[in-house]
């Protein structure tokens, strides 16, 4: 029986990145540049995303020559999913945050 | 035992590690142009345990896209960092090894807390037999959690008959150490229960190597019951050891000679003696001499059940 958590804020970064443009295939490292993860924290988030299959993983075809073919990221239907579930509660908990501050300041 | 066992054994590792990189990096290992930040990247994508096994390669390639000294040896940490800490979160199965682990770690560090406790020491072992201590208690753990990275069928078959195996070879190291008749010839038997547990998981496996990671777990689990069963047995029954005239005579005539001639014994009293050359003794065969045994036992086991396996292909092949 498997349970069902909410991802650390970490592996929510990377979906939500990757959500963003599901149709393209990105590199690890651009990846982690842009979310602000170092290698260290990134390739563990990847594998376990991947053994879950929220994510598919392709060799580059035709690299630069000299150059070894990247591994590509993409996420599945099943990482968009987890992606805007994620994204779900993040508004909400951000909404949630903002309502006490608009009733302070009407009151005052 | 730092210069004799450790060091070689260190040093082997790192050759070891070397070795392996190159085998799995392949002709790049050679290339021009390679600075440490590579040297570590593929020393660390060739130790990361992943199905699919794609994950070092792909290290490695994004390797060539990282600029700047700095932000190199940052992305080559953070692939030593993979590869040598979990990256899976604890399932089911894993529980299980987490908690044996977890059970090992305390009881072994519990009974060498009493052991200081009630049989103070000042000049034996001392600081760096605490440093061993805790190394080799490390270094079991890290292996053991390390070993269940590995989620296929294969891998859970190696390491159930090696706890198995582990379990009876370490109950075998405990009874030869006994002043029982004839026990000695119990520590075969322990060799054997690696044997046969590499042999079994070979056979299953299909592959030699299972049989190693059999012998492993073997070495590991019969490890910690033999540490936890002399010292038990030690503390319990101190009186039991005393059949050993050598170590009576050695308590009386060891330690310094005092100025009117005499030899002094370093320790409080005979049982505090007693309890440290146990303690040696278990922390020596529980944590170096039956890993490495039992690693060598669970490789001839491999190649016996691989062969085994190999000949019953043959025969059933053509039905």
């Amino acid at each position: 029986m498997s349970r069902s958590r909410m991802p650390s804020p970490q592996t929510s970064k990377v979906l939500l990145a990757m959500a963003g443009q599901p149709a393209v295939w990105r590199y690890g490292y651009d990846l982690g540049v842009e979310v602000g993860l170092k290698s260290g924290s990134l390739y563990p988030i990847l594998m376990r995303l991947a053994d879950r299959e929220l994510l598919e993983a392709a060799w580059e075809e035709n690299p630069p020559l000299g150059r070894p073919a990247r591994h590509l990221y993409r996420l599945t239907p099943q990482g968009l999913s987890a992606a805007a579930a994620v994204q779900k509660p993040a508004v909400r908990t951000a909404g949630a945050r903002r309502q006490p501050r608009f009733q302070t300041g009407s009151a005052t | 035992v730092i210069v004799v066992v450790i060091i070689p054994f260190l040093l082997g590792a790192v050759v070891w590690g070397f070795i392996r990189a190159g085998h799995t990096v392949g002709p790049a290992w050679r290339g021009s142009g390679r600075d440490g930040a590579w040297t570590l990247v593929a020393l660390a994508s060739s130790w990361v345990l992943a199905d699919p096994p794609g994950w070092g390669p792909a290290m490695r390639a994004e390797f060539g896209s990282v600029e700047g000294r700095a932000a190199r040896w940052q992305f080559a940490f953070g692939c030593l960092r993979t590869a040598l800490l979990p990256t899976r979160r604890i399932g089911a199965h894993r529980r299980f090894v987490v908690g044996v682990v977890t059970c090992g770690l305390v009881v072994c560090t519990a009974l060498e807390v009493y052991g200081r406790v009630h049989y103070p020491t000042e000049t034996a072992g001392g600081a760096g037999y605490s440093a061993l201590f805790v190394m080799f208690l490390v270094v079991g753990a890290w292996l053991a959690l390390r070993g269940c990275q590995r989620s296929s069928v294969e891998s859970t078959v190696a390491r159930r008959y090696g706890t198995a195996g582990g379990v009876a070879a370490g109950a075998m190291y405990v009874v030869a150490v006994t002043p029982l008749h004839g026990a000695e010839y119990a520590a075969l038997l322990g060799v054997s229960g690696a044997i046969a547990a590499g042999a079994l998981a070979s056979r299953a496996g299909g592959d030699y190597r299972r049989g190693v990671q059999a012998g492993l777990w073997v070495g590991l689990i019969s490890g910690t019951v033999f540490f936890v069963g002399l010292m038990t047995l030690t503390y319990t029954a101190a009186g039991w050891w005393t059949h050993d005239s050598e170590a009576v005579s050695a308590f009386n005539n060891f330690g310094p000679v005092t100025e009117h001639g005499h030899q002094l014994a370093q320790w409080p009293g005979f049982a505090a003696y007693l309890v440290r050359r146990e303690s040696a003794v278990a922390l020596l065969v529980g944590f170096i001499v039956a890993p490495i045994l039992a690693i060598g036992a669970g490789a001839v086991g491999g190649a016996i059940g691989a062969s085994r396996q190999q000949s019953g292909r043959l025969t059933t092949g053509p039905e």
